[in-house]
């Protein structure tokens, strides 16, 4: 539908482009119009097709317009809380997905779990403990001398742990020698 | 109801698989003691059968080759508490044994010639001796050795 720009226009002189917009807003003088719409139909477009493309970017100005006052004029008060509570409905409206039903009720639940653990109870004292019993203390469990006292300072008493051989030894130095017949009467 | 009555029976049986073997562990325990004469020998005698399991150990503390026991005392640990006396000549040992735990507490008083020379207070466990040096004697040495049998 845009004609060629016309070889005489000076920049002095207004586009195509803006006589048409002029022309279809109305503001286009009597005397520019007929020379404009006959330059349309030189270039094979017709003044009814002309009318018909005024008339819809008119009504298409006055919508765009219309709507642009009616968003100015009347914002939407409270958008936030508007937007939360519709969220709100929105999750209160959407499926919710279904809990699965308890294999057994709550209170065999519980005596399940007291009979495991006296069974691993039972099995402790009749398996593992017993075998516990059976090694012995550990090798590194050692007697403990945990007080020693002597009557004079002539005594000393010490105690003592030989590394591996899981003996206690009170080493005392100073007591009186005793005779051979006397310690084997 | 039922499952009330059998509850009560897993219960019994848990606290009685429990509470037995617990109970059983110092029941008919010995407490074996004796005196000792260590010495050097060139021909060392084999040491006698109640001193063979730690023939070998007093050998390696006490640098000894030979051991005669010249007195000794076994005491069964019937009683929570029991006392005792390993008499030796001018030189003996008194004994106080009572059970802590699964252990004996001991309170082992040295005397010579009438007189407390050494006191002490010892835990005694399984399997671990308590070996007490005692005094030189003639080319060799008095050892007392206490132990759980």
């Amino acid at each position: 539908m845009k004609p060629s720009e016309s070889p005489s226009a000076t920049p002095s002189e207004p586009t195509f482009e803006a006589r048409m917009t002029a022309w279809i807003d109305g503001a286009l003088p009597e005397s520019e119009e007929a020379a404009l719409l006959a330059e349309c139909q030189r270039h094979g477009i017709s003044l009814a097709q002309l009318e018909a493309d005024r008339l819809q970017t008119r009504q298409l100005g006055n919508l765009l317009r219309r709507h642009a006052a009616a968003t100015a004029l009347n914002p939407l008060p409270h958008a936030d809380f508007f937007n939360a509570q519709l969220l709100r409905r929105i999750e209160e409206e959407a499926p919710k997905p279904e809990k699965a039903p308890l294999l057994w009720p709550l209170r065999r639940l519980v005596w399940g779990g007291l009979s495991s653990l006296g069974l691993a109870a039972l099995l402790f004292a009749g398996l593992v403990f017993p075998a516990l019993r059976q090694q012995g203390p550990p090798p590194e469990y050692y007697a403990q001398i945990l007080n020693a006292q002597t009557a004079d300072s002539t005594i000393s008493a010490v105690a003592m742990y030989p590394k591996n051989e899981n003996v206690t030894v009170l080493w005392i130095d100073g007591l009186d020698y005793v005779p051979a017949e006397k310690a084997k009467n | 109801m039922r499952i009330f009555h059998r509850s009560k029976l897993l219960l019994l049986g848990f606290l009685a698989a429990i509470v037995f073997p617990l109970s059983g562990l110092a029941a008919g325990d010995v407490v074996w003691s004796a005196l000792i004469y260590a010495s050097a020998e060139q021909t060392p005698l084999p040491p006698p059968p109640e001193i063979a399991a730690y023939s070998q150990k007093l050998q390696r503390i006490f640098g000894y080759n030979q051991f005669q026991i010249l007195n000794q005392h076994r005491e069964v640990m019937d009683r929570r508490s029991e006392n005792w006396l390993i008499p030796g000549n001018g030189f003996y040992l008194h004994v106080g044994a009572q059970q802590s735990g699964a252990n004996y507490l001991l309170k082992l008083q040295l005397y010579q010639d009438q007189r407390l020379a050494v006191q002490t207070i010892a835990l005694l466990a399984r399997q671990s001796p308590i070996f007490l040096r005692g005094p030189l004697s003639s080319d060799g040495q008095l050892i007392i050795v206490v132990a759980v049998q």
